[in-house]
This record gives structure tokens, sequence and C-alpha cells, in this order.
């Protein structure tokens, strides 16, 4: 059956909303989310710059960037959780919250006001959380192990848990929102294996945000009380037990990785297979592996304790640790399919896709060496385990929100952004990514432990690789910025469908209006048919009723006709 | 008096209707539980005898009595038997006051589904704690 | 793949309100999903204490009155079967009588909490505070964990009195009582959880 969407009747000329639109209450799930996505890059600057001060401290074994100790364990700290709390997590519910119900042929979610409501539990939050900084630092790293986080951080870690919680309700109440959106608001057409895996990804996010969060919240509410209310849950001095913290941070903050991780992978599958002309390999496994994923996710938390939990307790963690690697390995193997063959275009977001990729099956590599007992007594709280964690979270997360960024930029403003400079801030990036992060591989497996601020000189000359590396890093973000900043204003205009791409988002005008459609769009039967006559009928009928797709550079041989633009990719893009 | 004379038979019927939490309809099924909108009839029967109050009173009396059992089952006496016997009172308790008052036996099956998966994964996640807590506490 | 475009070729409305009150519903499930976990681990504080240090339990109990909060899990417990009956009274048609019923679950609720603040002042005088060194540690698992719940009826109660004052100014009509319902269920909730409270913390 052929299903042609015919999704607009006027000319694709979107218009951005004004700026003051962002500054206020908007139920429209499109302000929030860029709201979350601003919100979420500030966090970002923020997180980087205490990274460079991290490097910094590091470029020699002695003390001497950070004022003490202390101040250094409060650096390193607050790092790890505005990335993760402050970056990671909003940027993927801000990627959500605009395209999900793009993706769905919706207007909105299902509770835009709800939506808006988790988004503005953010900013008192993130301030609370920058607060913390200035009256009694924490000291007690993102995890916050007690007694740390008791008996040793300072007033902070009181509102730093704060702020926490309310950043966990926001995300309970946005997942909420996603997975009632997702089962009750897709077009009729769509059933669940229609959806796109973008789409499929945050689903599997959510229902792992509604049933992990609130462990946080628990472990939270005990460790606020034996802060401020006396109490010894956490005091072993006192009949408490430090390990049920562990356990119940751990609940979470292990299917916290999926959080960051899954949309991710949800990103990849569309940029891949739009990039590459090709319909993603295995599409059912792929989606269902996502769910897999979700759910192996709860059985692994002790991985994490290797060194504090009872010794025989140990090795069923070790085989669950291992299994939750099926799944991703089915995900890598469709990719790997999926490009295999493709009509590849070098495209930044590809680009950042293939990164993607390379780097995040290093961090799943060194992510099995840690799941493996042995191995993990040897390297545990070393820099092998920040190797891992930032393959993972940087190499994976980041280099996905990066590609998604690429992506998607033109649909959300309606300007492309500058190919060229894409490309070398992807080339920058993924070459200081793997010169900072691989040889803390090396560091780990030598001994070097993590957060310390004074170290043995004879790793002085690694870290030093390392912090350059890093600089360079830190500073390749800033094309992104000015890419972004420049683009807005000067970028080439981007019609609906500038990559060609079926899925719904694209069958509308870029920014789309606030209604998102103006008729409801019908969805393709497969949304990543490319190549096949449909999605060739699709793509001619939105040339022929919008015009042409501005910048043309796909599939010219189908739309030569239409070819009239200046290709905005230099070389090697077009056909 | 009874607009909807909806029997435990037709219940059950309803109930297998529901069970269909197929992949590809979930917007008909909305539609169809809003068309069946569940509605007691103002009284109860029970083993053939009419009461004259609706099932939701029936549920209360059954539930006040099941709790003065258990509190007199529970004060006195106590034991791994009499543990189990408390937790399976307690847990029938819920069991009428999700099934009955929040509609659960007759409302969209995926209702059930979010009600039990967490439970599961919080049950374990008591159970594992227990487990690994360490023996009377640490140092005293 | 193309069969199932077909089968599902009709239209309907996300805009409906029958669309909309199943999505509060399943909205307010998930919640409630969350809420399990987050009682679980303040439940799972408690249970470590009773199955590890039961003889410290054994001797809390000697100053709690089980009559008295039986008495008070009653309470509870018929609130919410005036919450239901409202719930049956409107889905009828009684306007007036769903006033009555939900405003009766409101007092209840709030006779709850009252209570609950008067067994807080016995087992002070008693001796049992949030923690005390001598005696024991019993405090810190029972207070969060009742105190918790007792927010959730604070909660309940103020919503029950919003639902009535709705009632009052005739915002709810047999075919639009989806904002009873979701209440109801947030309130059936708050009563499953004290229903495993009171038998762990007063009877096992
Ligand atoms: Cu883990």
């Amino acid at each position: 059956m052929a299903t042609i969407t015919a999704p607009l009747d006027r000319p694709l000329e979107g218009k951005r909303p004004h700026i003051n639109e962002y500054l206020r209450w908007s139920v429209d799930h499109k302000i929030i989310g860029v709201q979350y996505m601003v919100t979420a890059l500030f966090f970002f600057i923020v997180g980087g710059a205490l990274a460079m001060m991290i490097r910094a401290e590091l470029l020699t074994p002695a003390l001497d960037v950070a004022a003490s100790g202390q101040q250094f364990n409060t650096i390193f700290s607050m790092h790890g959780t505005i990335m993760i709390f402050g970056w990671i997590i909003p940027m993927m519910a801000g990627f959500g919250n605009y395209f999900v119900p793009l993706q769905l042929g919706a207007k909105d979610m299902a509770f835009p006001w709800l939506n808006a409501f988790a988004f503005w539990l953010i900013p008192p939050a993130g301030m609370l959380l920058i607060l913390s900084w200035f009256i009694g630092p924490i000291e007690a790293g993102w995890t916050a192990y007690p007694p740390l986080s008791t008996l040793f951080s300072g007033d902070g870690q009181t509102l730093a848990a704060l702020s926490l919680h309310l950043l966990g309700i926001s995300s309970i109440l946005g997942a909420i929102n996603f997975i009632v959106t997702i089962k009750n608001m897709r077009p009729p057409g769509m059933g669940y294996f229609q959806m796109p895996l973008f789409t499929w990804t945050i689903l599997a996010t959510a229902l792992i945000i509604v049933l992990a969060t609130p462990f946080l919240a628990g472990a939270l509410t005990l460790l606020i009380l034996d802060r401020i209310g006396g109490t010894k849950f956490f005091d072993a001095a006192n009949g408490g037990d430090v390990l049920l913290w562990q356990n119940v941070f751990w609940f979470y903050s292990h299917p916290a990785v999926y959080i960051m991780v899954l949309p991710g992978m949800g990103i990849l599958s569309e940029v891949l297979a739009v990039h590459s002309r090709k319909s993603i390999f295995g599409y059912k496994l792929v989606a269902l592996s996502s769910l897999g994923i979700a759910l192996i996710g709860f059985t692994v938390w002790a991985h994490h304790m290797f060194t504090s939990l009872t010794p025989e307790l140990r090795i069923p963690f070790m085989i669950t640790s291992m299994i939750i690697a099926v799944p991703t390995g089915i995900k890598v193997f469709s990719w790997l399919a999926t490009i295999w063959m493709g009509k590849i275009r070098f495209t930044a977001a590809m680009l950042f896709g293939l990164g993607f990729l390379s780097m995040f099956v290093i961090g799943g590599i060194s992510g099995v060496m840690l799941a493996t007992l042995p191995f993990d007594i040897h390297v545990h709280d070393t820099y092998f385990v920040v190797s891992h964690l930032h393959f993972v979270l940087f190499g994976g997360a980041v280099f996905a929100i990066y590609a998604g960024i690429y992506h998607w930029f033109p649909k959300v403003t309606g300007r492309m952004l500058d190919e060229r400079l894409g490309r070398l801030h992807f080339f920058i990036t993924y070459v200081s990514f793997f010169l900072t992060f691989f040889p803390m591989n090396f560091a780990g497996m030598l001994g070097m432990p993590r957060r310390v601020a004074v170290y043995d000189p004879k790793f002085q000359t690694l870290n030093v690789i390392i912090s350059i590396a890093g600089f360079v890093l830190g500073v390749s973000t800033f094309i992104l910025f000015y890419n972004m900043f420049d683009s807005l204003r000067h970028g080439k205009k981007a019609s609906a469908n500038p990559w060609r791409a079926l899925t719904l988002e694209w069958a509308t005008s870029s920014p789309p209006p606030s209604t998102n459609f103006i008729e409801d769009p019908v969805p393709m039967s497969d949304p990543y048919g490319y190549g096949t006559t449909e999605a060739e009928a699709y793509l001619y009928g939105q040339e022929q009723q919008f015009g042409p797709l501005k910048p043309a550079h796909f599939e010219a041989a189908l739309l030569a006709a239409a070819s009239d633009d200046s290709d905005p990719l230099p070389e090697g893009a077009g056909d | 008096m009874a607009e909807d004379e909806m029997t435990q038979a037709e219940n059950e019927i309803s109930d297998a209707e529901n069970v269909n939490e197929e992949a590809a309809a979930p917007v008909d099924e909305t539609a169809h539980e809003i068309a069946h909108a569940h509605i007691p009839s103002d009284t109860t029967d029970v083993l053939g005898i009419t009461l004259p109050f609706p099932i939701y009173t029936a549920v209360f009396v059954i539930l006040a009595v099941l709790t003065v059992i258990e509190v007199v089952v529970g004060t006195g006496s106590s034991g791994a038997v009499i543990a189990i016997i408390l937790a399976a009172i307690a847990f029938g308790k819920a069991y009428l006051v999700v099934s009955y008052y929040m509609h659960l036996r007759t409302d969209n099956r995926l209702f059930t589904y979010t009600l039990v998966f967490p439970l599961i994964v919080g049950i374990l996640g008591i159970l594992w704690l227990i487990l690994v807590a360490p023996e009377a506490g640490g140092v005293e | 793949m193309a069969q199932l475009v077909e089968t599902h070729g009709h239209t309907h409305d996300h805009e409906s309100p029958q669309a909309k009150a199943e999505n509060l519903k399943f909205a307010m499930w998930l919640y409630l999903a969350s809420e399990v976990i987050i009682f679980s681990i303040l439940i799972a504080a408690f249970a470590i204490f009773r199955v590890r240090q039961p003889e410290m339990v054994d001797e809390a109990r000697e100053a709690l009155s089980i009559s008295f909060v039986s008495v008070n899990t009653f309470v509870l417990l018929a609130s919410s079967w005036a919450m239901v009956m409202g719930l049956l009274a409107i889905q009828k048609g009684n306007n007036e009588s769903m006033v009555r019923w939900i405003g009766l679950t409101g007092v209840l609720g709030l006779t709850f909490v009252l209570l609950q603040l008067v067994e807080y002042q016995e087992l002070r005088h008693e001796g049992i505070a949030l923690y005390s060194e001598t005696a024991g540690r019993f405090g810190q698992r029972f207070y969060p964990l009742t105190a918790f719940h007792g927010a959730h009826v604070i909660v309940g109660v103020i919503w029950a009195f919003i639902v009535m004052f709705k009632g009052i100014k005739r915002q709810y009509s047999p075919t639009n009582y989806i904002g009873i319902e979701i209440f109801g269920l947030y309130w059936h909730f708050v009563d499953v959880v004290w229903i495993i409270l009171f038998t762990m913390i007063y009877l096992i």
C-alpha cells in the first residue's frame, strides 16, 4: 500500500519563535525542547570548565592549581554531577521533547502543562547545585558514598541532594509524559514497530526512568536525614550500613547509564540510516534490544561493588554484566550492517555517528573487561575506570548528541549548520578525544588511582599527553558553539527535508509551525525504507509539491530536475 | 436501581477482551475501555443472596473484618508462621483495594502490569537489601 | 508492514475526552509505579532493621498502642470506602451525594493525620525520638517511613477538598468524572501503602 504523505499545503517556510518565547513558561513541546537543550548546553560549558581545571591540576604530580586536595575533590565531584544530571540527561530529554511528538506526527505531548512543569524544575535545581559550591563544597564524588558524603562533605552536599531530588522529579514527570505520549498519540498506521528508532529508545529510557529514579530519591532521602535529621542510616559506627547507600545508589545509577546512552543509540540509528540511505538492518531486533537493555540493566548494579560486596555474590553480577553486552552487540552489528554498502554521505552528523560507533565499541569492550571480576579487582578505582566511563558517556552519549545537533539543527532553526566547520569540529574532537581518554587505560593499568590531585611522578608523561589533548578537546567544543551561533543568522536556509529523510519530523516545515503539521501526516509503512519505490515516490512528491528541497544534495539522480541550489557540502558529498 | 447489571461472568469476558494488549492497536482499546465504563450496581450478590449495598461496601466490611483478624492474630503471638499469615492477610487486603477500589479488575490490563512490574522490582530490591545487610548492625 | 497500515486506517482523535481520560489514568498509574519504588526503599530500611535487630523492634512495640493504631487504620480504610462511594455517586449523576462522600473522605483523611500526630506525641513521651542513643534505633526507621506516608495523606486531604470544591461548583458529571477517578487512584494507593505499613510495623 502506498502511503505518500502530503503533509503541507503551503510553502515550506517555517518561522522561528521569538527569543522571548524561550524565556518564559510555554507549553509548546518545541519551545520546551529547546529550553532543555540550551539549559543543558549551559551546564555542558560549566562541567567542561571544571574538566579543564582537573586536567590543569593533573599536568604536574604536585598540588598546584587547586588550593587543596579538598578543593580538587569538589572540582571533580561537581564535574561528574553536573555533566550527568545537568548536561546529558536533560539534553536527551530535550531531544526527546522536541522530536518524539514530531516523529509521531502529533501536535504535542500528551500533557503539555506537565511537560513545562518538568522543565521548570531544572533551573532551580541547577542553581542549588551551583550554590552548593559556595556554602560548603561537596567532596564525595558524584556517587556521594557515605561516610564521605555524610561525615566529611560540607552543607553543599545537602543542597546537591535536594537538587538531585528536583531533577529526579523532573525526569520522572517527563518520562511519564513520554510513555503516555508514545503509547497513545501515535497516528493511524504507526504501530509500535513502525515507530522511528529514536522514539523507541526514548520509550525504553522513560521506562527506566520511572522505575529507577525513585531508588535514587529514596537513597537521597535517607542521606538528607542523616545529614540534617541526626539519623544514622549510613553511620557504621552507630549501627548504620554504608553498603545500603551503595546498593540503592547503583540500583538507580547503573540503569542511569542507559538513561544517558539509550537515546544516543536512537539518534545513531536515525543518523546512520538517513545518511547512508539504507534501511535499518534488523529493525525489530534493534527496537526490542532497547527494551532488553532496559530490563537487564536492572540486574547488574553490583558490578560497581565488586570490592565491597560479599565475595560469593559477585559471580552472578559478573555474568549479568556480560549478558548485557548482547543486546548492545545486537545494536552495534545492526549499525554496521546498516551502513554496509550504503550510499554514505560524510556529513558532520554522519561523522559523529561513526565516531560514536567506534568509540562506543571501545567503551563497551573496556566495560566487559571491567565486568570480569579478577581484572576489575586489579584496575578498580583507577584511571582505567575513568577511561571506560568517558568512552561510554563522551564517546557514546556526547558524540550522539553532537550527531543529533548536526542532524536536527536544520529542523529546529530552519538553517543549515556549516558542514565545513562541522567536519573540522569532528576531526579535532575525534582525535583529541581519543588521545585524552585512551592513554588513561595505560595509566589505570599501571595503577594510577582516580580522584587524586597528587600522583606518582612516573605517570606524569601520560598525564601531560592526556591534559594537552584534553585542552584541545575543550577548545574544539567552541567550534560547535560558534557554528551554531553563526548559522542561526547566516546559515543556508534549510527546507523541510534537507537530508531526504522519511521519518515524520521531516514532513513539516523547518522550523515546524506551532501546530507541528498543517494536516495529519501519514507515516511511511517503513520509516527507513530508503531506496524503495514508496520512498522515492514520497520524496519526489515532496519535491513536486513544495518546490526543490534545499539544500539539494541527496539523491541528485532521482531529483535531478530540482537541483538548483549550491551544494553546502564541499566535496565528496554530491554524487 | 441497577444501571449496569454486569455479572461476574461478563466481567471475565471483558477482561479476556482487554488482555489483548496488541502492539499495533493501543488507541482502539482506549475507546473500547471507555465504552465499557464499569459502574457497579447498588446491590451485591453473594451466594445467591442479594445484599442491599454495593460491592464497594461489601469490600469495606471485608477489609475491616480482616483488620480485626490481623490485630487478634498479631498481638501476643509471634513467629514465622504468624508472620506469614499476617503478610498474607495484608496482601489480601491490598489486593482487594487495588482490584475493586482502583478498578484493576475491570480496567485496562496494561495498568495491572504498570503496578505489578515495579512491585516485583521493589520486592526483589527489599529482599536483596535484607540479604546483604550486616548482622546486628555494626559496632555497638 | 503494509497490512498493518491498512488495518488501522481509520481515524481517531487524541483530543477526545475519552482519550484524555485514558491518558490521565495511565499517567497516574505510572506515577504510582514510581511511588512503589520509593516506598520500597523506606520499607527496606525498616525491614532490614526488623530482621537484623528484632529485639529492638519488640522493645519499641511496648510503647506503641496497637488498639489506637487499629482505630486509625480503620479510619483510613473508611475514607477509601467513602472515596469510592463518591465516585459511584457521580457515575450515577448524584452530584450532592458525591460532594458529601468526598468531603467525608477528606475529613477521615484529616482525622488520620491528626491521630498520627497524637501517636507521635505519645511516642515522644515514651522517649522514642527520630534518633536517640538510649532508646535504640527504632525512631529513625519508624518516623521517616510513617511521616513520608503521612505527607502523602496530607496531599490527599488537600486534593480531596479541592475535588469537593469543584463538585460544589458542579464541574463533574456522569460523563466527566475523570478528575475524581484520578484522585481516587492516588487516595487508594495511599491506603494500600498504609495497609502494608500497618501490618509490617505494628504486627509482624
Ligand atoms: Cu554499571
